[in-house]
Formats: C-alpha cells, structure tokens, sequence
C-alpha cells in the first residue's frame, strides 16, 4: 500500500473515530433517556415557554420552564438542532437537553426513534450514553478549554508537563470524550453549559423565595445547596425555618459549604448569633475560626453569646482562646463576670493563654478586686 | 616662634597623611569603633532552625503550647518554599471531599485567603485528574506577614539571617551554635527541630542522612508578559527553540524541551535547575546562578522572535525553589507501599495526601492514589536514629524517594510541623525524649490545636 494511501485512510479512520452524530432512524420505540438527579423531585404542572436570544450559540431558541402545582421550576429543557461541523462537512445533532433550576445539567432525551452515532453509522452503546450523560455532568471537564480543533489527539501531544499547578498534566482528549463522537460530545457540552445556564439562574431567580430555597437546599447535590446559599441572604432574617436549615448545614464534613453559609449569614439577628455560637462549639477547629472571625464583623454580641463563649474558653487551647478574647475585646465586652473569667485563665499551664487573658485585662481596665488580685499574682510570676 | 609654627604644621601633616586624626563629625553624627561579633548566650525551651512550610507552624505550635520557643532562619523572611521559593500554592488540605490537613497551617493558608479576596477552591470536586486544583493559591508575600505575625503573637524569637555552626549534644537537650550577621550565638534548648528541608542540623548533630544519586531538578518561579499567547506560531518558536539548542545557545532541561509551556505558563513552575541543592551557601549560589542564567538567555531568546519582541520579566522569585536534597534515616522509614495503600501506624501522628509525584527532566506525571486512600506520617519517621531529643518535620522526612515525592508537599509538611512541634511540646514538659512521649497525649494535644490526627476506622 502506497504511503499516500495509508495517510489517506488514516485521516479517514480519524475523522470517523471523531465524528459522532445522531439523526439516524432506528427501531427502538420509546425515546433514548438519561438523566441525572433532579434538584426537585416535584411533579410537572405546566411547562412555560420562553424566547431567548442565545446570540451566537444558536441565535433566539425557546428554553422550556417546567413548573410544579406550587409554581416551583422543576427543570428547564431545550429542543437542540445544531450543526455539528468538521473539515467543512455538517451533520445535524437533534437532543433535548435538560437542566436543574440551579442551571446544573439534568439529562438529555432524544426524538423516538432517534440515537446517536459514532464513526460510520454505529450507534452508541447504553454504556456510552451513561458516559455521556457522566460527562456532561462534569462542569470542570477540560473540554471547557479544548477549542474545537484542539479536538484532533495530536494536539494534545505538546501540551505542558507542568507538576500540579495548571492543566492537568499531559491531557488527552479521549479521556473526556465517547470514542468516535468527539465533536458530539464536545458540542453537547458547551450547549449545556453555555448561555443556557444563565438565563436559567436568572428565570429561577424570579420565582425565589423561602420556600423554594428551602427546598434546594434539600437537594443531595451540593452544588444544588451553594446555590441556594448565595441566595438566602435577602430570605433568612425573616425565616425561622430556613435560618435553621441553613445553620443545620454548617458541618465539619462540607468545608465550603459551610464556609459559605457562614459567609452569607447577617450576624445581626440574635437567633442567628445564637445558631453560630452552637455551630462554633460542635464543629472543627477551621469552622470555629471562620465563625469568631465573622462575629467579630457584628456590630455588637448578644448578652448569651458572650457568656456562651466566656464559658467555652477553659476548655480550650491556643489560638481558639486567643481568638475568642479578642472577639470580646472587639465587642469592648468588659463587665465584671466575664473579667473574672478570664481572670481564671491567667493561671493556666500555657503560659500563651495566660498571656493572652493578661492582654485582654490590661487592655480592658475592668474596676474589680478579684481581677486586679489576679493580675498582681500573674505579674509577680512573671518577674 | 617661627620655629613652633613649622613644627605644629608638619605634626599635623603628618597626623594627616598617617590618618590618625580625628574625623571632623557634623553634628548629629557619632564615631563607631570597629565592629567585633557580638556573641551572646541564650536559652530555650525548644529550638526550630529553618523557618519554612514546616518550622514555622512547628514553632507557632510550640509557642502556643506556652514553650518558649527560638526560630532560627537563614533567610530574610518566613514560609521557605512557599514564600522566597515562590510556590505559593499549598497542597493538598482535602482528601475525598474530608479535610484531612487542619490546624494551625490551615488557619494560616485560610487567613492569607481571606485578606487577599482569594477563592478557596471547591474541596468537594473529585481528585485524581483534578488534583491541582485542590492547592490553594496564595498571594505568597502576603502569607509570609501574616506567619510571621503569628509567630510573634505566639511569644516566638524570631532569627533571620543565622545558621547552626555546630550542633552539641548536652546533658538534657542539644546546645546550638549559630552564626548571623555581625553574630554569634549559642542556644541551649532541650528539644531541637530540624525543618530546614534539607537534613542539616540533623547531619550537623552526626545523625546519618540519605540522598538519592540523582535528585529531582528545582524551579526558578518567575511570571513573564507583553505576548498574546493565542496569537503565537508556536511550530516556528519551536522550530527556533530547537535550533538554538542545537547550537548550544540554549540549554534543553533548563525548560524540560518545552517552550510552548515556558509560554503559556508564563514562567509558572516550568523552570528546570538540575541538581538544585539548597543545603549549603556554594550549592545554593550555583542553583541560583543556573536558574537566572537560564532565563536570563531564554528572555533574550524570546524577544528575537515574532510576536515575542516586547516580552517582559514581570516578576521573579529571589532563589531558585529545590525540590528534593537530604532524607533523615529515621527510626521508621515510610515506603511507597505504605503511601499508596494509606498505611495506618500506632504512631500515626498526621496525614498526607498527594498523588506520587517525582519529576524527571522532562517534567511529571503523576500517579494518583485510590479512592478513599489517605496516608499517615508515623511519628517515629520524623526522628533520627539514635537521637535523642530532636525531631524533624518537612521535606526532610525519613521515606523513601517515591513516598517522599508525595509527603514533601505543603499541607503535609504542615501537618507534620505542627506534629513535631506538639511532640516537642510534650517531650520538653514531661522532661523526656521524643519516642518516650505517650501518642495518645500527642494526638490530644495536636487536636486541642486545631490538627486533625489519623484514627482507625
Ligand atoms: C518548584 C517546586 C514546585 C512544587 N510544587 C508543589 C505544589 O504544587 N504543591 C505543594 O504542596 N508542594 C509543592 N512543592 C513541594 C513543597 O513546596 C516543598 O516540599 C515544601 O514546601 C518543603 O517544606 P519544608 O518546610 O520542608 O522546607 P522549606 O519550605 O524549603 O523550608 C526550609 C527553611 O529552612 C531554611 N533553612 C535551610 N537551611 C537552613 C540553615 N542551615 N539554617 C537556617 N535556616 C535554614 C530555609 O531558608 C527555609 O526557610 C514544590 C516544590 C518545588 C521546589
């Protein structure tokens, strides 16, 4: 076989391994599904239409709201028929594609009678379309910084070695996509998640309420629960029931969740103060810190608070002690009670804590017999 | 008369030009004798030399254990790698979804975080492919005022610019020798930690260390601009690169082959300085050397091609980072196959977690650990054998060199810091040597701190 030849059928079997496309009539009955878990697990009412301008994705599209009895969006969904392009030669993608209303992908169906296709005519395995539905699931896939001619494996042959720092090392494409379907799977996944998303979070946002939150927040997805997150702010003040749910979720297990919720709190409520104080003595260390550090943003320290962590300091060490005292030092809590308190800690083991406690006090200036005996005894120690 | 007159001229000639006379002083100004090195005695309860990823949080534990506590660094500043390195990008805090690495460098990391209006990365995205992502990057000068803020508020000595000249051992601890600028003292502590990522008080003390044939090469950071990357012929700068290399203009490892990645990184942890070492002020001058020379010549290179011709250093790290130079041999020595099966020790006194990662000269692929595992430092890998109080924590830690490559990374470092510093803690209250110190009361101690300590499940 002539040289000629060979790079003739190589380049053909690359462009058939690369090109997946759907269109094809087959003789399965009910329609190809795979989906995801649902956000909301809430029976469709209505569906709402909705024309948008998607600009250069695909121009204006209908996005579809599907709502609940209660007016909550269940999911959203779009009927895609785009071209998908390679060395000048388009075929038509026709999927529907479906959405949380968090914007996260929920699944994907297909027209009866319809699949998708790899290489030369051959349908996709139900194993690829699990994998499919896996990888556009994945929001940080590389995909979303491959171009689409970067889709070709040898490009991706020269890409960086660095160590743990950047991309990751040596990426090859096949990992992130169906054999056979590059540009398939590469085109799904900038539809779902491209403009899509955002019109979907605004429309979402619309509707938002307590209620609504609530229910997000009762989503095994944790990217379902960061959403509702950012968002409770302008609800929670005036939500018992929320303002509980929200705390509940401050775990030791869910950093950044927790370092949100801790974040989006508004430290002014009293009850919520009191939900942070609770938080702060059930979870780690780097929670309790993130708490101290947002009350000290406070503009004053409910009367519990204060004697809630004026009672917690013996029982512990190091910087949770000194970050404690300087909240109260922040808060210009200097009333007797707690002065005696930490008075006690000036005869601690650790000579940090005790000096920590000497700080405060000195700073403080508390009027009382018992602190000042204390303070005497510690400074005579120390000479 | 005339006589007096010439004889106090020629006196004062003479005074001149032998240069005794008194300087005229403007006012304000005072006359400094001569300078002689000053010594002076000090005493301590324990003493941490190196004052980087590792010592820092081992001496912040120890103060806030209420120890007094010396940090002795050759440097002009704390954090070591991370900061004067320039790898500010700590790694790995998380561990499928669990924070694993806690504590005082936690509460550190979080803080510069917090100050710069930096993200956290999302700890919950899945490992493996995705492990850079879970390092936390951090404006690195920042992270190196707020440590030494913290180790000042923890009752801290802080000594920039001093190295151990001698390391005796004395009855109840070690007495220390060290040498700084216009300085000399002589530490006497009772508990040593060696966290200078290079073994040296530990081979300083006799204690025997190890070091592999060939070493992984170390990194010069430095950020370059003025390009637009997208815009580039990557196939005629590549065709050029390999054509100066060719003629020796350029050297292949300085880059690991791989403009494009100089590039498109921007200086970004692609620098290659082979043989690197860090351990005394002549390797460290050629490691050094090596790094700028380097980039030196590839900046040049650089802006004689097109598109390239306003390329500009923006920044640039002051040594060059070493990835990898003495191992202690400690009482355990933590294998590859411990690493990667997240061996469980009696002794197990933090974690570790990071993929296996060794470098070569043409960079690195590394090898992800399974899900769910989660290694452990063994307290006795962090002390020497035969030694009797003294501890080391960081790089330095006694492994093998494919265990090493993982456990060297930030976070561990860290945890294993604090580990040491809280063993100290014990050891130097409790008046006994390392290995003696109940594990339990280490582990409770670690916790009170904030740490986090392996548990069986
Ligand atoms: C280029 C590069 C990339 C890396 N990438 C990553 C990454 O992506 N993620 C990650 O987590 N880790 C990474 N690492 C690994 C990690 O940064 C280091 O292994 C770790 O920081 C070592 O910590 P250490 O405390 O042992 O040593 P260092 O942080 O180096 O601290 C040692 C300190 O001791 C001082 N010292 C040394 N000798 C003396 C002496 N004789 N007297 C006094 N002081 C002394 C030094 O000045 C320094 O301050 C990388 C390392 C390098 C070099």
């Amino acid at each position: 076989m002539s040289l000629k030849l060979i790079s003739v059928l190589k380049l053909t079997a690359l462009f058939l391994l690369l090109w997946g496309i759907s269109g094809f009539v087959s003789e399965v009955a009910e329609p190809i599904r795979y989906f995801r878990p649902y956000t909301l697990a809430l029976p469709v009412a209505k569906t709402i239409p909705y024309l948008v301008d998607f600009e250069e994705e695909t121009g204006t599209d209908t996005l579809f709201q599907a709502v609940s009895q209660e007016g909550c969006p269940v999911s959203y969904f779009r009927h895609i028929q785009n071209n998908v392009c390679f060395d000048g030669k388009c075929r038509m993608l026709v999927a529907t594609l479906y959405w949380n209303p968090t914007g996260r992908y929920l699944g994907f169906e297909l027209p009866k009678g319809e699949f998708l296709s790899k290489t030369d005519h051959d349908p996709f395995t139900p194993e690829e379309y699990t994998r499919l539905s896996e990888i556009l699931a994945d929001s940080l896939s590389p995909l979303g910084t491959f171009t689409y001619n970067a889709l070709v494996p040898k490009a991706a042959v020269d890409v960086q070695k660095v160590d743990a720092v950047s991309s990751p090392t040596a990426p090859d494409v096949l990992d992130y996509i169906i054999k056979g379907a590059a540009y398939t799977t590469y085109k799904l996944w900038h539809l779902v998640y491209g403009p899509t998303q955002l019109e979907i979070e605004k429309l979402t946002q619309k509707t938002l309420s307590a209620d609504l939150l609530l229910k997000i927040l009762e989503s095994n997805d944790l990217g379902d629960k960061m959403w509702a997150v950012r968002r409770v702010r302008p609800f929670i003040s005036a939500h018992i029931l929320l303002q509980q749910k929200v705390i509940s979720l401050i775990q030791d297990n869910q950093y950044n969740l927790s370092e949100q919720i801790i974040r989006e709190l508004p430290t002014t409520d009293s009850t919520i103060q009191r939900g942070l104080a609770m938080a702060f003595l059930k979870n780690n260390y780097a929670i309790k810190k993130l708490i101290v550090e947002k009350l000290k943003m406070a503009s004053s320290l409910t009367p519990e608070m204060v004697a809630l962590f004026t009672s917690a300091l013996p029982s512990l060490q190091g910087e949770s002690v000194a970050s404690i005292l300087e909240l109260l030092r922040i808060k210009k809590i200097n009333d007797p009670v707690t002065g005696r308190a930490i008075a006690d800690l000036l005869r601690s083991d650790n000579n940090f804590v005790a000096r920590k406690a000497y700080d405060f006090l000195t700073k403080q200036k508390i009027n009382d017999p018992y602190i000042e005996e204390q303070l005497t005894r510690f400074q005579s120690k120390q000479k | 008369m005339e006589k007096m007159k010439r004889r106090a001229a020629l006196a004062s000639l003479g005074s001149l030009s032998l240069g005794v006379s008194t300087p005229i002083l403007e006012k304000g100004e005072v006359f400094q004798a001569p300078y002689s090195v000053k010594k002076t005695s000090l005493k301590t309860d324990i003493l941490v030399v190196g004052g980087g990823t590792a010592g820092v949080i081992a001496a912040i534990q120890a103060g806030r254990a209420g120890r007094k506590t010396i940090l002795v660094e050759n440097g002009s500043q704390l954090g070591g790698t991370t900061t004067t390195g320039g790898v500010a990008f700590p790694g790995i805090f998380f561990a499928w979804g669990k924070q694993v690495i806690s504590g005082i460098g936690w509460e550190l990391v979080q803080a510069a975080v917090a100050m710069n209006d930096d993200q956290l990365p999302n700890f919950s995205i899945p490992h493996g492919k995705n492990h850079p992502r879970h390092q936390v990057r951090l404006n690195g000068q920042l992270y190196a005022m707020l440590i030494e803020e913290k180790c000042v508020e923890a009752g801290v000595q802080l000594r920039f610019y001093e190295t151990p000249t001698k390391v005796t051992p004395q009855k109840n601890g070690w007495l220390v020798q060290t040498m700084g600028k216009g300085v000399i003292a002589e530490i006497s502590c009772n508990q040593l930690i060696d966290c200078t990522g290079n073994a040296f008080v530990t081979s300083m003390a006799g204690f025997p260390v190890l070091r592999e044939a060939e070493t992984q090469p170390g990194s010069l950071m430095f950020q370059i601009g003025g390009y637009d990357f997208k815009s580039l012929d990557l196939k005629l700068i590549q065709a050029r690169y390999q054509e100066a290399i060719q003629k020796g203009e350029l050297v292949k490892t300085d880059f690991r082959n791989n403009i494009a990645g100089v590039l498109r990184s921007a200086g970004d942890n692609i620098s290659h300085v082979m043989g690197a070492d860090s351990t005394t002020s002549e390797t460290h001058t050629v490691a050094n050397l090596k790094g700028r020379k380097a980039l030196l010549d590839t900046l040049r290179f650089l802006r004689s091609l097109p598109g390239l011709e306003k390329t500009k250093l923006i920044d640039m790290q002051n040594e060059t980072a070493v990835r990898e130079t003495f191992r202690i041999d400690g009482h355990y020595k933590i294998t590859h196959a411990d690493y990667v099966t997240g061996k469980m020790f009696d002794d197990s006194v933090s974690y570790s977690y990071y993929p296996i990662d060794v470098h070569d000269e043409n960079g690195v692929v590394p090898d992800h650990l399974n899900e769910g595992i989660v290694p452990t430092v063994p307290l006795r890998a962090l002390v020497p054998k035969n030694s009797r109080n003294f501890l080391v924590a960081g790089r330095c830690v006694s492994s093998d060199r494919l265990a090493n490559s993982a456990l060297r990374v930030q976070a561990s470092c860290m945890g294993m810091g604090q580990a040491a510093g809280a063993t100290a803690v014990l050891a130097s209250l409790q008046n006994k040597s390392p290995l003696e110190v109940s594990i339990k009361d280490i582990k409770q101690l670690i916790e009170e701190h904030g740490g986090i300590v392996p548990t069986f499940v």
